[in-house]
């Protein structure tokens, strides 16, 4: 064996150190924020960064993020690359983490606001839910985010209230920049009985080398309903390390969909406890993935109370050199009784030099309960291409209709016509692209 | 319109059709029977172009066009059409959007103006009710959960839409109850005309009661053994198989 320092120490000492220079040139702020990010620091210094032994990470090489040269840290930067979705939200724009501008949102169910300008109630808030949803040991990037912890975005839904539009984060990074890293924080509180909608937008159109890592924490209380919206199309060298991580109270019901194209690497953990019966989750996903993109979901439902429901279904085209990671874990406590999990990943392949790895897994403790999980990795069907061409269609608008028709399943669930339309003008791209290659 | 001269074809290594000749001319209406595996379904795929039907000899023109030369879709496009079998389902594309695209792709290859959706719409509605299927099957999936007979009106709604020039019908009367044989019937005929023709395969005698054809042709072991006229069937029908000494083991019930 080699004496020689490993790549990964090398990057995790690099990381520490970029994460701590960056803390000292930031300004004096908030003191109990200082400490969080103090605490990240500590729990990052420690940890050990995965390598392809870990198995959460065995397909996702972070080596990958390692040759990024991404460790320089940015603030705002003048002007975003990137806008969202058009359409009738409250849009507001993170740039390099840091909240653009302060928006002008009148409405009496909701506040949105940096952490920086948080009122003493909503810091008392923010410091009740910040860093509760992780272990640091299982998550070593939201670990490195914890500690560069500058700013944040709150997002309060008010008790048995609605706000009249949904939320929408645009995550973007200054034109022009390179070569670097921004740390994004968002606090999604859902009072009681609340209803609300949230969107976070991934949109870049830089072609430099970037890096994002965000962290998305969710709190649905009692009755509450949360409709969450996670859309990566980023450019082609672009990194992607998320994570949404969510609390769910009794009766409270949370929706995510996830839809992603593009990027050099995409990693994103998805975990959702059920803490209180009757709590339901349902998740969507859909990834379109082509030249040399990599993404990677891994998802972990935990029903730890009883009556609990969560139903998951993840669809992936992945063609050229693309290579698409699924891992769906659902974990059934021993006091989870009358549990109903369903999970399913289906995959289609369309070249030889794709690749999937799906794994579904299931733990369960408790013995009366309902789980069904499955994942496949397929083909389009050669009897259904024939029966279009004899219909006189084209293998390569077959080609397309067909992808269209598996995908459109799990983006049929989206609610806002807006965004259903955007990511089906994605998809479409992504469908004309398999067809180009088809011919 | 359709030659075949001494086809050969073979179904992964499987030698399938040995030395088959057909001539068929626009107005006629021929019939296929022969008992299982002698070829039929073999013929219907490898005029319409299936992947994997390899043709080892012999040859096909259409209208003067070597046939085999073409690309499934051209030969759909230049007027052949294939009732299935065993009709796919397509869940996710409504039988709409496919007719839609399929009627448009055949215009659009024809240098004709693509359909706008009203008219469409219009048409296909008319033609759906030629079959007597409920027009809300138009916004279903693909024969989606469709019953056999419905899978097979539903054929014969695209084969009507599409105005073929030649309709191969593969064994569209199996599974069929008394009143579906009525309306796949009724619809072949509705198409007939003198610039079309149809090539049926059947296995029973049944279907040809209403559908009357020109030609009967028994195929067997992968030849064509015995051509006639409409009497064949009927002699088929009492005498089964076996008297034009061939194997009869797994000869039609009627």
């Amino acid at each position: 064996m080699s004496t020689r320092t490993n790549p990964y120490q090398e990057f995790h000492q690099d990381c520490f150190n970029a994460a701590k220079a960056w803390g000292e040139q930031l300004p004096q702020g908030l003191h109990w924020l200082n400490a969080e990010r103090q605490l990240g620091l500590e729990q990052f210094e420690q940890m050990q960064l995965p390598t392809r032994k870990t198995e959460s990470w065995k397909y996702t090489p972070i080596a990958a993020i390692v040759q990024g040269n991404i460790l320089q840290l940015k603030s705002a930067a003048d002007k975003a690359n990137a806008e969202g979705i058009k359409g009738d939200f409250y849009t507001v724009t993170l740039l390099n983490g840091e909240l653009q501008s302060a928006p002008e949102i009148e409405d009496a169910a909701l506040n949105v606001v940096p952490f920086a300008n948080a009122s003493d109630e909503q810091q008392n808030l923010i410091k009740a839910h910040l860093n509760k949803t992780f272990g640091f040991q299982d998550h070593p990037f939201a670990a490195l985010n914890a500690s560069t912890l500058q700013d944040g975005v709150l997002i309060h839904i008010k008790a048995d209230s609605k706000p009249l539009k949904p939320v929408q984060i645009v995550h973007a990074n200054g034109s022009g920049d390179e070569g670097f890293s921004s740390h994004n924080r968002v606090l999604i509180v859902v009072e009681r009985g609340a209803k609300g909608t949230v969107l976070e937008t991934f949109l870049d159109i830089a072609s430099k080398v970037q890096m994002r890592n965000v962290i998305s924490e969710i709190f649905l209380a009692e009755n509450s309903h949360l409709t969450h919206y996670a859309l990566n199309s980023e450019s082609e060298q672009h990194i992607h390390t998320g994570a949404v991580f969510v609390e769910q109270q009794a009766g409270s019901q949370f929706v995510e969909h996830n839809f992603a194209t593009g990027g050099a690497l995409k990693r994103r953990d998805i975990q959702i406890k059920l803490l209180g019966p009757q709590a339901d989750c349902k998740l969507y996903g859909a990834y379109l993935i082509g030249g040399q993109s990599h993404v990677d979901y891994h998802t972990a439902i935990d029903h730890v109370a009883p009556h609990c429901t969560s139903e998951e279904v993840f669809k992936g085209i992945v063609t050229d050199q693309g290579k698409a990671v699924f891992n769906g874990r659902i974990h059934i406590h021993r006091d989870a009784q009358q549990s109903n999990a369903n999970m399913s990943n289906k995959n289609l392949l369309l070249t030889n030099t794709a690749e999937v790895n799906t794994k579904p897994e299931l733990e369960i403790y408790a013995d009366d309960v309902k789980c069904a999980h499955g994942a496949t990795v397929g083909q389009l069907d050669e009897m259904s291409l024939y029966y279009f061409q004899t219909r006189g269609i084209s293998k390569a608008d077959a080609h397309r209709m067909l992808s269209h028709a598996f995908i459109e399943t799990v983006l049929d669930e989206m609610d806002i016509e807006t965004v259903h339309e955007h990511v089906q003008q994605s998809a479409e791209q992504f469908y004309q692209h398999c067809q180009d290659c088809a011919k | 319109m359709l030659s075949i001269k001494n086809l050969y074809a073979r179904v992964e290594d499987k030698d399938i059709l040995k030395g088959l000749t057909l001539e068929v001319k626009p107005g006629e209406v021929h019939a296929i029977m022969g008992p299982n595996g002698s070829g039929k379904s073999t013929l219907t795929h490898v005029l319409s172009g299936r992947d994997g039907y390899e043709v080892t000899e012999g040859e096909v023109t259409y209208f003067g066009k070597d046939l085999l030369e073409l690309e499934p879709e051209d030969r759909a496009r230049e007027g052949i059409f294939l009732a299935f079998q065993y009709p796919v389902e397509i869940p996710g594309v409504s039988n709409i959007q496919f007719l839609r695209t399929a009627m448009n792709s055949i215009r659009k290859y024809r240098g004709e103006e693509e359909l706008d959706a009203a008219s469409f719409l219009k048409l296909a509605r008319q033609k759906i009710g030629m079959v007597n299927l409920d027009p809300a099957f138009l916004k279903r999936g693909v024969n989606e959960g469709f019953s056999g007979g419905e899978k097979k009106r539903n054929e014969i709604m695209q084969m009507l839409m599409l105005e073929p020039k030649l309709a191969l019908l593969d064994e569209t009367d199996s599974g069929l109850d008394i009143d579906a044989l009525q309306t796949v019937a009724n619809g072949v005929n509705a198409l007939r005309s003198p610039d079309r023709a149809v090539i049926l395969v059947t296995h029973y005698q049944r279907l040809l009661n209403y559908i009357v054809p020109d030609y009967v042709h028994v195929l067997a072991n992968g030849r064509i053994v015995k051509s006639g006229g409409r009497e064949l069937a009927l002699e088929l029908e009492e005498k089964g198989y076996g008297w034009l000494n061939i194997d009869d083991d797994e000869k039609s019930v009627v």
